[in-house]
């Protein structure tokens, strides 16, 4: 019966009721949709991070280095001779080089020539098949596969560049050998094979370079003596003294520049940080302001039915069930706001990972009710509970007889 | 059923009103007839137990209420007494019935809604039962005020100007539901008034 009064009540200032869910229910999903996305992002960039201390690739921008090299999602800033990273490899201090070779993609996927220790690094397993032996054959990630319905012994040509509409490499064909299980690091989006098949294909189009002179001039300068170029190569070393001699030098003494990944994603992050607080404290102001739209609404029913209340009363009602019929209301717009919320951000989540899917082939997970989101909870109670309690305490001022023979 | 014995109240402000003794039998009626401030409604909140006296005794169904607790008193006015209020107060979110059932939730007792129905068709709105309350007539909304001052039981009705709003027609009605209802369920109606057409029906009268 309580509930039902609380409810009634509720229902019967329909419009204010509404004001109040859907200001908290704004609050709280912005709130819980940074905390996902933020968190999903930290946790996608420091899983794809771990292990790998250092990157080395041409000159440019670290961050884009960084950006292309680890995560798979900006452009290269160009090649490097691979002659170049054998003075790395015989280093004591460098526990393992992985090079990688970019600058072609199938449907938009990113095809990376590379070593086995760089699948092995991943704890890639493999859903089917077997790895790249030979040239021309590649792994293809678990969202590859899913995506663009490969199957093993399928094969197909991939074309110049990072995007779908790039020239297409026709007359040299990739065969599927392996299909990778999801593993939720950047090899996912990623079709693999070895170096040298990425060397082969291009290679054979420089033979053919008169026919596309522009070709020609982008690859004139990944060709050296050897003819082995790679794009960048990841480098683990073996203690932390490599972190800090190695970087120093090879930007100093070589063509090649060092950026290392923890403190480039940490400017990324405290660059994304200013923008993920200032929504922060835009929800929380809506969050507040539902209080505040909570404490009217109840205040003023607090007033229009005080002669409601000192019936009540008259009738036998005990004035802490009163209190906590009005508390109930206030706790139950908060709380109908927040379950709102959490349900509105999951869309969102969803809208935003189709979006990112989209464009980046990065996706998000639907996750269940996070740490913070239940911090979030406690909150929206909070402020439920402080804007009702001010106008539930007038339960306890009023004088019965006075307000019923009041006329 | 009610015996009063030397009340006084004192207002803050220091204005203090002497009751006469009054007493009242089940089954009976007792108009209490006074002219405005003579304290009727004051003497009225004193039996309804929603005053406390400062001095003087107040027995009701054979409890002497100035030594209950406050909480006692909550549930001992529940338990006893019916009011009809001046004015027809009502939950305004709940309908007709759900009024009626809440004078049962609020006295602590299992919802009777046969009772309710019953009570609606003995005073004739049972087609109203599911109806907003806002959307009665003065009438009718007085006439379910009576019902739910009987959901409970009570072994005093107290009725506070329960006409004065009303026609002659409805002022008959009402004046007889009351009398019917109270004898019905053995109870000593007092109704404060200081209307004319009550006197001649109510032979039984105290002035103040």
């Amino acid at each position: 019966m309580l509930l039902k009064i609380v409810w009634k009540n509720i229902w019967a200032k329909k419009l204010n009721s509404f004001l109040c869910i859907l200001l908290m229910m704004f609050g709280i999903s912005i709130i819980s949709l940074l905390i996902n996305i933020g968190n999903q992002l930290q946790d996608k960039f420091s899983k794809n991070i771990s292990g790998i201390d250092m990157v080395v690739g041409a000159k440019g921008s670290p961050l884009q280095l960084i950006l292309s090299g680890v995560y798979q999602i900006d452009a290269p800033t160009g090649n490097i001779p691979m002659s170049e990273l054998q003075s790395l490899q015989t280093n004591p201090l460098v526990k393992q080089v992985l090079p990688l070779s970019m600058g072609d993609n199938y449907q938009g996927f990113r095809i990376v020539g590379t070593t086995y220790p760089y699948l092995k690094h991943f704890e890639a397993d493999y859903a089917e098949g077997v790895g790249f032996k030979n040239n021309m054959e590649v792994v293809v990630g678990a969202t590859v596969a899913r995506k663009l319905n490969l199957k093993l012994n399928e094969s197909f040509a991939s074309s110049h560049g990072f995007e779908k509409e790039g020239e297409a490499h026709g007359d040299k064909k990739y065969k599927v050998v392996g299909i990778l299980k999801s593993n939720n690091s950047v090899i996912d989006n990623l079709i693999l094979c070895n170096l040298n098949s990425i060397w082969e294909i291009h290679k054979h189009e420089e033979e053919h370079a008169s026919e596309t002179p522009e070709e020609h001039a982008e690859h004139a300068n990944e060709a050296t003596e050897s003819g082995h170029d790679i794009t960048c190569a990841l480098i683990k070393f073996r203690s932390p003294m490599g972190l800090m001699t190695i970087p120093r030098l090879i930007n100093q003494n070589t063509k090649m520049q060092a950026a290392l990944p923890a403190i480039e994603i940490n400017r990324l992050f405290e660059l994304m940080g200013i923008g993920i607080d200032a929504f922060k404290a835009l929800a929380i102001a809506i969050m507040l302001i539902s209080g505040i739209s909570v404490f009217v609404t109840l205040y003023n029913a607090l007033k229009e039915r005080k002669y409601e209340m000192a019936l009540m009363l008259s009738m036998g009602g005990k004035r802490t069930k009163l209190f906590f019929m009005l508390m109930f209301e206030g706790l139950f717009l908060s709380l109908s706001g927040y379950i709102l919320g959490i349900l509105l951000s999951r869309l969102g989540l969803w809208v935003a990972s189709r979006m990112l899917d989209q464009n980046f082939n990065f996706d998000l997970q639907q996750s269940m009710l996070q740490k913070e989101e239940i911090y979030l909870l406690i909150a929206a109670l909070l402020v439920g509970i402080f804007a009702a309690i001010i106008p539930s305490l007038g339960i306890y001022r009023i004088n019965i007889s006075k307000t019923l023979a009041n006329d | 059923m009610l015996q009063t014995d030397s009340l006084k109240f004192s207002y803050p402000k220091g204005h203090t009103f002497s009751f006469p003794n009054i007493s009242c039998k089940a089954e009976e009626t007792l108009l209490i007839l006074g002219n405005s401030g003579t304290g009727k409604t004051t003497f009225l909140n004193l039996i309804a137990l929603l005053l406390r006296p400062s001095s003087g005794e107040l027995r009701i169904n054979n409890t002497e209420t100035a030594n209950l607790s406050e909480k006692q008193i909550t549930e001992f006015r529940a338990q006893n007494i019916g009011i009809v209020f001046q004015k027809p107060y009502f939950v305004n979110a709940l309908n007709v019935s759900e009024n009626l059932l809440l004078a049962n939730y609020l006295g602590n007792k299992a919802l009777n809604k046969s009772k309710a129905a019953e009570l609606a068709k003995d005073l004739g709105f049972e087609y109203l039962l599911s109806k907003k309350v806002q959307e009665l007539s003065g009438g009718e909304q007085q006439r379910v005020c009576i019902a739910r001052a009987l959901m409970n039981t009570p072994k005093v009705i107290l009725a506070d100007e329960p006409t004065s709003a009303l026609d002659d027609e409805n002022c008959e009605k009402v004046a007889d539901l009351l009398e019917k209802q109270s004898k019905l369920i053995g109870a000593a109606l007092i109704i404060v008034t200081h209307d004319h057409r009550l006197k001649s029906r109510f032979t039984n009268q105290i002035t103040l």
